[in-house]
């Protein structure tokens, strides 16, 4: 694999350092480091609370580290702007639905246009294409289509933007499993085009099969990482009890 | 009925609609993208309207010139100015009370920059191709209304093609939903709002530049126009366009039936025209509900009450002090004292409905002025303390039914009532001569209980600072009981206290009682220092200012009440060696500007000074006040998406 091809690890995509962040005055992260490199698919895992959200929220720009380095590339990008970040390439798909709900569903796409460069036209032309189901509904109001469709819709950002670190905040959040099997087909579609992916599950099921690279997170620390098969068995301890 | 005369006054209603469309529609589009309700407005749109004139009457430039410079290129810079110095850095995140007072400061600032600038002569704006009229149907129907009703439709379908066909609207519209997400997504939401704030700049300066030559170019008018604007936008629920343009043309359209048709003659109803937005705002607000918007939770840096018994010594020595100094006072210094202690009173009134419970009214001196009317109104026969309790208890239930209508909804919507009422009250009571007993003013009687005269201004001087006292323990006694916890619960998280079963609505009424009638009193008291009272008295405008002198010192403490009395007393004896005109600017410029600068943090200058001060005493004195709250950071709870998840396992250690 990728993973193991030596001039991909001494540049990896992504590299934490150390890395410290909280919210006013509440530390989330007590230092993390964390390896991402070029092409792969990397999986943080781990219970509520764990600094998970936080972690994707510094990498995008969301939340400035208050010690520690980032590096994109090998520039160290930490207090960078969101929209910077985004520009660049860092595609974030949110927590929730990254969505605006009174939108319809081509003005959604059509704010994809913003970081991809691309006209909203081609833009639609992709997201159709992946997701027909959108392309009948390009007139509706976002916020009424269904959960499933709300989280294509958002998806498709990362479809467009051709991004060169596409951060997935719980994309299966609240979605009904054959759903999710949908969407992770074309996370799992998109890693075979050289993107490079950091993937926040709650639920650790999901990603276990896709993953290079896990890494287990636990009250704003890295508990445990390894390949997906050497962490499975630890994982559970490693829950605390949070998933059988 | 005739018909022409009904016709006449359509097509004036019609385009006096127009030019209320334009001004609300830029107030609902700064308000929804940047959650900031513009109290500024109309007089931004005032300035430009002093810009335009100053440009094409005074340079003589080109009128199209003239107009393209003023809407083009310095409204929006204007408002792009306003954002990038003011509103981002200190609105967002911010309490509605921040908001309101940042942009009443603005409003202040913007009347004392044109008075510093064009000062006070009466000036008048010509009308676009003034005087030509031409004839349709029957009527005569000038260039200047055509134009004007050409402008709003050009502004209505121009918005309508931006907001739906453009992707500076679309993302004007995905700011609203989601400013976050637009970062995320590589679109800067600071350049959105700067652009719908220089829109907004540019739509009140048209505004403000049709009206202008239908009246004269005056600071007060032209800035309270907007006030129908805030009507029509209210029927719009402040979000929707077309609603508002339809709310534009009922009270357009309406407020010219009544000017045609109400018989002249009754100093009651030759006042109902004026107030006739302010009647139809207060209306819209009775008919139109929503939905409460979710809120942010907010914290306040202020002092812990100090126990009952210090209250009562430190009143008790400050009488004590009053009773010797006055002594040695000169009639006029101790009226300034005076005064300094009703203004402390007044503020105090404000510290409790705005500091304690998170509610805006900005009719405060409007009760000061209830209150100084029903005493002076009261036969001889009723006793001094009888007139006084009745005066209190009066203003108390005209406050509760100020807030009624509004009071269920969001905060917004209480200020722009209680500004509906002071003006309302300004022009259909204060400045009424049924009301005033036939002069400019009313008498208003000093105290006298039980055969004790207080009216000399000494004895007044030692009444009013006993009154001060009292009313700082009256406030401090609510603040430490369980009322006083309800209110602040209410202010920083109102929906959490509905699902706890606190009947919110009915906390916010006994406080806005209370305030009230401590106003009131207040303005009894106030009545007899001045001995007779009038319209200027209690101008809306005043009211203002009083908000505003009590955030830059603090609208959360006792301490921040009396300093910002001290300073109210003081300011106009420090700007009056200006010349007349520099004068009259500098006092709103002083206060604007300082309301801005520290209206952030609402402990204010009090709360700073307590904060350096406090060392001080310790080490002197080995002093230990009652140690205040932590001081959080005010930042803490206030960002929006803090995962209760991610803070919920470190929190619940404290």
């Amino acid at each position: 694999m990728a993973l193991l091809d030596e001039t991909l690890i001494e540049t990896p995509l992504l590299e934490l350092r150390g890395v410290r962040a909280g919210y006013g005055g509440v530390e989330a992260l007590h230092g993390i480091d964390l390896t991402v490199p070029g092409g792969s698919m990397v999986a943080l895992l781990g219970p509520n609370g764990a600094g998970k959200t936080t972690t994707l929220r510094v990498v995008s720009g969301l939340v400035t580290p208050t010690a520690g380095s980032v590096q994109l590339e090998g520039n160290e990008v930490a207090g960078a702007s969101t929209v910077a970040l985004a520009r660049a390439g860092v595609c974030l798909i949110p927590e929730g639905r990254g969505i605006f709900p009174n939108l319809t569903v081509r003005e959604n796409l059509l704010m994809d246009t913003y970081a991809a460069g691309r006209s909203v036209s081609q833009v639609e032309e992709v997201a159709y294409a992946r997701f027909p189901r959108l392309g009948e509904r390009r007139g509706q109001v976002a916020g009424t289509m269904s959960g499933g469709e709300q989280q294509m819709l958002a998806l498709s950002r990362a479809l467009s933007s051709d991004p060169a670190l596409l951060l997935l905040d719980e994309l299966s959040m609240g979605l009904a499993p054959l759903i999710v099997e949908e969407l992770f087909a074309v996370v799992h579609d998109l890693t075979t085009t050289g993107v490079t992916i950091l993937v926040v599950e709650q639920f650790a099921s999901v990603v276990l099969d896709v993953a290079d690279h896990v890494v287990v997170m636990a009250q704003g620390t890295v508990r445990l990482e390894g390949r997906p098969d050497d962490v499975r068995d630890a994982l559970s301890a490693a829950y605390l009890g949070g998933e059988g | 009925m005739d018909v022409e005369k009904l016709f006449v006054f359509l097509t004036i209603g019609v385009s006096v609609s127009a030019i209320y469309a334009v001004s609300a529609t830029g107030l609902v589009v700064t308000y929804i993208t940047s959650g900031v309700f513009n109290f500024a407005h109309g007089a931004i749109g005032m300035f430009l309207a002093f810009v335009y004139w100053e440009l094409s009457v005074n340079q003589g430039w080109p009128v199209p010139l003239a107009l393209a410079v003023t809407l083009l290129v310095i409204a929006p810079a204007i408002g792009v100015a306003l954002d990038v110095l003011v509103m981002r850095r200190l609105v967002q995140g911010a309490s509605l009370a921040t908001k309101l007072v940042v942009t009443l400061a603005l409003l202040v600032v913007f009347q004392g920059a044109v008075l510093g600038i064009w000062g006070v002569e009466l000036r008048t704006l010509p009308a676009f191709l003034e005087g030509r009229q031409y004839s349709l149907a029957g009527l005569q129907i000038t260039y200047h209304q055509t134009i004007t009703v050409l402008a709003a439709l050009v502004v209505a379908f121009g918005l309508r093609f931006l907001f739906k066909r453009t992707r500076l609207g679309v993302a004007m519209r995905a700011v609203v939903d989601n400013p976050e997400l637009c970062a995320v997504k590589g679109l800067s939401p600071n350049v959105v709002t700067a652009a719908s704030w220089a829109m907004g700049s540019s739509l009140a300066g048209l505004a403000a530049i049709l009206i202008a030559p239908g009246l004269n170019l005056e600071v007060n008018t032209l800035s309270l126009l907007v006030v129908s604007a805030y009507a029509a936008a209210v029927v719009g629920r402040l979000q929707s366009l077309p609603a508002t343009f339809v709310g534009a043309l009922i009270l357009g359209v309406s407020g010219e039936l009544v000017g045609a048709y109400v018989p002249a003659g009754n100093e009651w109803l030759a006042n109902l025209r004026p107030a006739l937005p302010f009647v139809l705002l207060f209306v819209a607000l009775l008919v139109r509900s929503e939905t409460r918007l979710p809120e942010k939770l907010k914290t306040h840096a202020e002092p812990a009450p100090p126990p009952l018994r210090t209250g009562i010594v430190l009143g008790g020595l400050a009488v004590g002090v009053a009773l010797t100094v006055s002594g040695g006072l000169s009639p006029f210094q101790l009226l300034i004292g005076s005064k300094g202690l009703i203004f402390a009173c007044i503020v105090l009134s404000l510290v409790l409905l705005t500091g304690l419970s998170g509610q805006v009214s900005l009719m405060q001196m409007s009760f000061v002025g209830i209150g100084a009317v029903l005493v002076g109104k009261l036969p001889e026969a009723f006793p001094y303390p009888v007139a006084l309790a009745v005066a209190g208890l009066v203003t108390g239930l005209v406050g509760v039914l100020v807030a009624l209508p509004a009071v269920r909804l969001r905060g917004i919507y209480i200020a722009l009532s209680t500004l509906a009422f002071a003006i309302l009250m300004d022009k259909i009571v204060f400045g009424n001569r049924d009301v005033l007993g036939g002069g400019t003013t009313l008498a208003v009687e000093r105290p006298n209980v039980f055969g004790l005269d207080f009216s000399s201004e000494r004895a007044l001087f030692v009444v009013l600072a006993v009154v001060a006292v009292v009313f700082a323990n009256l406030f401090l006694i609510v603040r430490r009981s369980r009322f006083g916890r309800l209110l602040t619960a209410v202010r920083d998280a109102p929906n959490a206290c509905q699902t706890l079963g606190m009947d919110v609505t009915r906390a916010k009424l006994k406080v806005f009682f209370l305030s009230a009638t401590m106003a009131g009193v207040a303005g009894a008291f106030f009545g007899g220092l001045q001995s007779r009272v009038g319209q200027l008295d209690f101008l809306y405008f005043r009211s203002l200012t009083v908000l505003l002198v009590a955030t830059i010192f603090g609208i959360t403490s006792v301490s921040g009440a009396f300093l910002g009395a001290a300073f109210f007393v003081v300011l106009p004896e420090l700007t009056r060696n200006a010349d007349s005109a520099g004068g009259q600017a500098l006092q709103p410029l002083i206060i604007g500007l300082l309301a801005i600068l520290t209206a952030r943090r609402p402990e204010g200058l009090a709360g700073r000074l307590r904060a350096a001060l406090r060392p001080a005493l310790r080490r002197v004195i080995g002093f230990r006040p009652v140690a205040s709250r932590p001081e959080l950071p005010i930042e803490l709870s206030t960002t929006p998406e803090i995962d209760i998840r991610e803070v919920g396992t470190v929190g619940a250690a404290r």
